[in-house]
């Protein structure tokens, strides 16, 4: 096979040869040495792409040449700290300003302190970066601004000549969460990771559990595919099996330290995998995950007395569960933990599974030498779609999607934000996209999820790109544009849902202070003004009035748990088919 | 009997004068003490250009902003310098209380009401002349002796990376560890880098490579009204908006 590949090879070095004198030729000497550096980076870091190695070239040769009025200029663009964000900011910026010749300083931090600058900028109306990478869940605040960019009409416009011909949006598989509801698209994704079902396979496919687990509760030890299933899997690992291999074993991990982390999770899908909003993809309709409730576009209440569903038996339902779960299944001290410290225990190796895992940190748990992973770098655990609460229905958005995406703002000057424009496409053009899935396993494009590539290495990252290639995938959305100032909302989550984690407030109790906190709250957006789609609140009525309406808000379930169900990996992915 | 009356008089005037005294008391201490509460006490730290005492008077850029923030807001206050703990756990335990500059963080998040931002600042790596590698990204640093000093934003921003560094209880030693050969790069504040080498005619330093942006904010006491923090933040927005903000930054520039 290598024989034959060296005959080929020198079959095509005189084509080659040829091809690149012609194509080098072509340019001026500063061009000439840009493309050089382009052959370079090319050989070196981007061997990796669903272009050929001639279709790169061009792709260079163009960002070359729609460059040229901006080099020399140094531009300052800002991140989370996740690692597909730290190859662009260490490597990508160096390998984009060797090319083009223009400087980004890539800035990375926490999201919470990218949103604070974006949102600082945007209220301000002064330049503090030149484009930021800000989660797509901002999609209703930035619509409703008006001062966000929106790229769909950019690209037509003042930014048609710094557009990539090759960037493909049909090919990028998050454009719906960043379009608003004029259809315009407002951000462009850069990078995109979920949170799945997590789970160790090893554990699961052990003959001696699984009779143990049949025989306790009659099905199968397998994924989970509702939320009694995952009880009872919670209940098994921690109550029935407590040791494997002479070390203390949980069913269950999660974390409920009052602090902003707490909020992640039930902002990002909570409520939506226990099937408290509407049916509709990305996000329900009149009702989304958040209980909030909109006429057309506008928002009109969260509490179920105004039509919302954030205190409605579903969630209610939900947050009992995370707490129950909690107290009875985690390794003790859960309570008292945040997400970086909860984060680090399935790689320890005594949890059997999480409801809620992101796949940010697949790379972070293919480790060779955690505990988790087999001693060829292979994982013991995998990853599926996440169990279903008992109010979902087909139709609805099941998990959560974080998609870091390209934003730009009104208020950075044309030049730089044409400048900024042509280092996002650079990052995610055919070009780069392959191999920034292979470092960071964040992928933005269909092209890259199915190509062979990934095929090759799928199996070493279990179960991410079975995800991605799956019917499931389109259920698992962020925020949408029902949240129409995510800044000014997601606090609540936290603070209130901490006061029922520890025993504060009941789940009820907890709930319908945060729902008639986020009325108020969206009184007060209403209050500041929005561009367009303001809030506009539902005068309150009986809760049984909405209760009775079909969908959001759900009345309650006379059984809230039903029979478990299980299926084995295959058959959970296929599900979705 | 006379003098028995003459004397429960007394004694019922007296008492009477004290009740009186007592009640007036009553009434008059809420004023007092509306009148107390309304002063905000600013505190913050020695740090030029952005706060310094002149004359025995606190002044600097970020003394400036809140001062007439405040003025603007028509909110009696007092300006004070102290040590950055006792500042911020001052900030923390009383009313009435605010820090500057301060940067908002996740932990930090709960404990203050925020007005922001007070000041964007920058921190970045500054090397001696004959430094032979170019520094492009965060990633260039990692294997070089980078020096900062405790406490500050740079070297927190730095290990929250995983980087390490040489830290020191002061920020100027730093220029002469540089110039010794002693550290490769020194990590921090672009306002303070630069008013440190002017005031020491440091002529063989330079800025590298300007890696973070922090927006820093006024932090004030939890029991601060939250009408009093919407009108300093309207306030603020309108320094910003009329380039106020920017007028006393770049006296420091």
């Amino acid at each position: 096979m290598m024989d034959q590949r060296i005959v080929y090879f020198r079959m095509f070095l005189p084509t080659l040869f040829c091809t690149a004198i012609v194509f080098f030729s072509s340019f001026s000497p500063t061009a000439y040495a840009a493309m050089k550096d382009a052959e370079r980076w090319l050989q070196s870091e981007f061997k990796d792409s669903t272009l050929s190695k001639d279709e790169q070239m061009k792709e260079m040769a163009w960002f070359i040449e729609a460059a040229k009025p901006y080099k020399g200029m140094t531009i300052r663009v800002v991140s989370e700290r996740i690692d597909t964000h730290w190859y662009e900011a260490n490597t990508l910026t160096k390998a984009f300003e060797d090319i083009t010749g223009i400087k980004v300083v890539h800035e990375i931090t926490g999201e919470d302190d990218v949103v604070k600058k974006i949102s600082t900028q945007m209220d301000l109306e002064y330049n503090i970066y030149d484009a930021y990478i800000n989660d797509s869940d901002l999609i209703g605040t930035h619509y409703r601004s008006g001062k966000v960019v929106a790229i769909s009409d950019f690209i037509k416009n003042e930014g048609k000549d710094v557009t990539l011909p090759t960037l493909d949006l049909d090919d990028f598989i998050g454009l719906s969460f960043t379009t608003g509801p004029d259809g315009k698209l407002y951000q462009l994704p850069d990078q995109q990771f979920a949170n799945l079902y997590w789970y160790r396979h090893d554990w699961f496919s052990r003959s001696d559990l699984k009779a143990k687990f049949k025989k306790i509760y009659g099905y199968e030890l397998n994924v989970p595919q509702n939320w009694s299933a995952y009880e009872d899997i919670a209940e098994f690992f921690t109550v029935h099996v407590k040791e494997l291999d002479g070390k203390k074993v949980y069913g269950h991990m999660d974390y409920g330290k009052k602090d902003p982390s707490l909020g992640w999770r039930f902002s990002d899908a909570w409520l939506s995998m226990a099937g408290a909003g509407d049916k509709g993809i990305p996000n329900g309709l009149p009702v989304d995950e958040w209980g909030i409730r909109v006429d057309g576009c506008v928002p009109v209440g969260a509490s179920v007395t105004r039509g919302g569903a954030l205190n409605g038996p579903a969630s209610v339902y939900s947050i009992r569960k995370f707490v129950e779960w909690l107290d009875k299944y985690a390794p003790p001290n859960s309570t008292a933990m945040n997400f970086s410290q909860a984060g680090a225990l399935p790689g320890q190796g005594n949890i059997a599974q999480q409801i809620f895992w992101y796949t940010a940190f697949t790379a972070a748990l293919t480790d060779p030498d955690l505990a988790v992973t087999n001693s060829d770098g292979t994982p013991k655990w995998r990853m599926a779609p996440s169990p279903r609460g008992p109010y979902w229905e087909k139709g609805m958005k099941l998990g959560y999607q974080d998609a870091g995406s390209w934003t730009f703002l009104t208020s950075t000057p044309i030049d730089r934000r044409k400048a900024a424009w042509l280092y996002a496409q650079f990052l995610v053009s055919k070009t780069v996209s392959l191999q920034k899935m292979l470092v960071g396993l964040t992928p933005i494009r269909n092209s890259d999820i199915n190509s062979k590539k990934m095929t090759e290495v799928a199996h070493k990252y279990g179960g991410l790109i079975e995800f991605y290639r799956s019917s499931a995938r389109v259920a698992w959305t962020p925020t949408g544009t029902n949240v129409p100032d995510y800044p000014s909302l997601a606090d609540l989550w936290w603070k209130n849902i901490a006061l029922a984690a520890n025993h504060k407030l009941s789940p009820q109790k907890a709930m319908d202070k945060m729902a008639g906190e986020m009325d108020s709250r969206l009184q007060n957006v209403a209050d500041k003004g929005q561009e367009r789609c303001a809030p506009k609140l539902n005068k309150e009525r009986e809760a049984e009035y909405w209760l009775a309406q079909p969908g959001a808000p759900k009345a309650k379930l006379s059984n809230e748990k039903p029979q478990g169900r299980t299926l084995s990996y295959e058959d959970s992915l296929k599900a979705w088919d | 009997m006379n003098i028995k009356i003459i004397n429960q008089k007394r004694m019922f005037t007296k008492l009477m004068l004290a009740s009186f005294c007592l009640a007036l008391t009553s009434l008059v201490s809420p004023i007092i003490a509306t009148v107390q509460a309304s002063t905000f006490n600013l505190l913050t730290e020695e740090l030029p250009p952005y706060a310094m005492k002149k004359g025995g008077k606190p002044t600097g850029a970020t003394v400036e902003i809140v001062s007439k923030l405040f003025e603007r807001a028509g909110i009696e206050y007092n300006v004070r310098i102290v040590p950055w703990k006792r500042a911020y756990l001052t900030a923390e335990e009383e009313t009435n209380t605010c820090i500057f500059p301060v940067q908002r963080s996740q932990e930090r998040e709960v404990k203050f009401h925020w007005v922001s931002p007070i000041v964007i600042t920058q921190t970045g790596f500054y090397t001696r002349d004959d430094f032979d590698k170019n520094l492009r990204t965060l990633n260039d640093v990692k294997a070089l002796k980078i020096g900062s000093y405790k406490g500050s934003a740079a070297a927190e921003y730095l290990h929250g990376q995983g980087y390490k560094t040489a830290l020191i209880t002061r920020d100027a030693p730093n220029i002469q560890k540089l110039q010794a050969g002693r550290i490769d790069v020194w990590a921090a504040d672009t306002l303070t880098a630069v008013n440190m080498m002017k005031e020491r005619n440091v002529n063989n330093v330079n800025e590298s490579l300007v890696y973070f942006t922090t927006l820093r904010a006024l932090a004030c006491n939890l029991k601060t009204p939250i009408e009093t923090i919407n009108k300093l933040s309207k306030e603020l927005k309108k320094m910003y908006s009329d380039g106020s903000v920017k007028g006393i930054m770049d006296q420091y520039k």
